[in-house]
């Protein structure tokens, strides 16, 4: 019986979350799609992986050391 | 019992309906594709990053990694019992943490430099200082009732787990205790990511679906379909309007949150692997998603192609992620080592 009264208790609860859930704003996936190139687009300079920096600033490069053997 | 079956069919009746309801608001804004719009978008080309650092150090599989907010400090957990902290400059081990359970799944690093939190298969959150001249044990947030996959710091105040019993928590680091459970998955909660402006975070889970909850108010705001088996990781969009997630589907996804539904899928009929972790670059363009087959695949974020890969593992790729400053890319293997790359 009360396995029944828990189950109605869940169904209850996800009617409620539906109900939040349905009557959000929605944009246009074009617009939201415009909106996430723009900002890719505008970050791309500043993206050291899709704009590498020069080998000088890059802080994992293997540091050289010279050595002469005398 | 006739009462309360006709209860349940009625719940069900509306519970369909709002469902369908939802699907039809999403599909009424619907009118392009993000692979069509990023048409006009130049290619990033083949990205090519070189393996600068081979980190040795660890005994077993490691199973998470995540950096300092200093871009330069990282910490990985792994099933030999030891939490590493690194200078990932030098490839130095600074501080080794040991643990009470070997069986950790989860690491993460306080905004602050000053606290790191792991946990697992114990079901407990520990927090550690790591600034005491030997790393404390600062709290045990004991209250999960199934194995910790995941954990974020807000502050040094403040933590939110995810957790095999399919709930996620916001913890008070001052007094230990739970201050908001996050209940709505119906299956392990498997990673957690905080939001860019961190009022909400997301949730992945072995339910197959990602949600959006408001840290304060405890609500689940919204709820993303379409994977069909567990989601194992996810990422914000650095502009936080989007999320990705990685499954063991195979495939990752992008789903706007303003248009409350997938914008891009990123699958590859080549790709019979699941994903375990992605990150993405600083500017959003690039997402290394860690697979199963050894390997951390990078997929260009807009137009949904494969435009690189990460190889040199010989186990799964557990864990991936991208500094701050997004100067390179850490791979975490269950080979025992972590790789970075630029």
């Amino acid at each position: 019986m009360s396995n029944n009264m828990a189950k109605i208790a869940d169904a209850r609860k996800t009617v409620e979350q539906l109900k939040l859930e349905v009557n959000i704003e929605r944009m246009m996936v074009s617009k939201a799609a415009a909106d996430l190139m723009a900002y890719c687009e505008t970050h791309a300079k500043d993206d050291p992986l899709v704009t590498p920096v020069p080998s000088s600033e890059n802080p994992f490069r293997e540091k050289k050391l010279f050595c002469e053997i005398l | 019992m006739a009462a309360e079956k006709a209860e349940m069919d009625a719940l069900k009746k509306e519970c369909d309906g709002l469902r369908a309801q939802i699907e039809a608001a999403r599909k009424a804004v619907n009118d392009g594709s993000m692979s069509a719009s990023a048409g006009g978008v130049e290619a990033v080309g083949r990205v090519q990053l070189k393996l600068r650092k081979n980190l040795k150090g660890h005994l077993a599989k490691i199973y998470a990694m995540h950096w300092s907010a200093d871009s330069r400090q990282m910490v990985s957990a792994s099933q030999d019992g030891k939490l590493l902290i690194w200078d990932t400059f030098t490839g130095n081990k600074l501080t080794a943490v040991p643990l009470k359970s070997a069986w950790v799944m989860s690491v993460a690093f306080a905004p602050s430099g000053n606290l790191v939190a792991s946990g697992g298969l114990d079901n407990i959150c520990t927090v550690y200082n790591i600034k005491a001249a030997s790393p404390k044990t600062l709290r045990e947030l004991d209250a999960h009732t199934g194995y910790l996959s995941c954990s974020r710091f807000l502050s040094d105040s403040e933590i939110i787990t995810a957790s095999g019993d399919t709930t996620c928590c916001l913890w008070d680091l001052e007094t230990g205790k739970q201050k908001v459970v996050f209940t709505n998955h119906i299956g392990d909660c498997m990673s957690l990511a905080l939001s860019p402006d961190e009022n909400s975070f997301i949730s992945g889970a072995c339910d197959s679906l990602a949600k959006l909850w408001d840290i304060r108010s405890g609500t689940c705001k919204q709820t993303f379909s379409g994977h069909t088996s567990d989601i194992n990781a996810i990422a914000f969009f650095p502009s936080g309007n989007a999320i990705i997630t990685g499954s063991d589907d195979c495939s990752c996804k992008m789903y706007d949150l303003r248009a409350d539904q997938e914008v891009i899928g990123y699958q590859d009929t080549s790709l019979n692997a699941g994903v375990t972790s992605v990150a993405l670059s600083n500017s959003g363009r690039l997402i290394f998603a860690g697979y199963d087959d050894f390997n951390c695949h990078i997929w260009d974020s807009l137009k949904g192609e494969k435009v690189g890969v990460l190889s040199g593992h010989d186990n799964r790729v557990s864990c991936t992620g991208v500094p701050a400053d997004g100067m390179g890319v850490c791979t975490g293997s269950w080979d025992s080592f972590l790789k970075l790359w630029n």
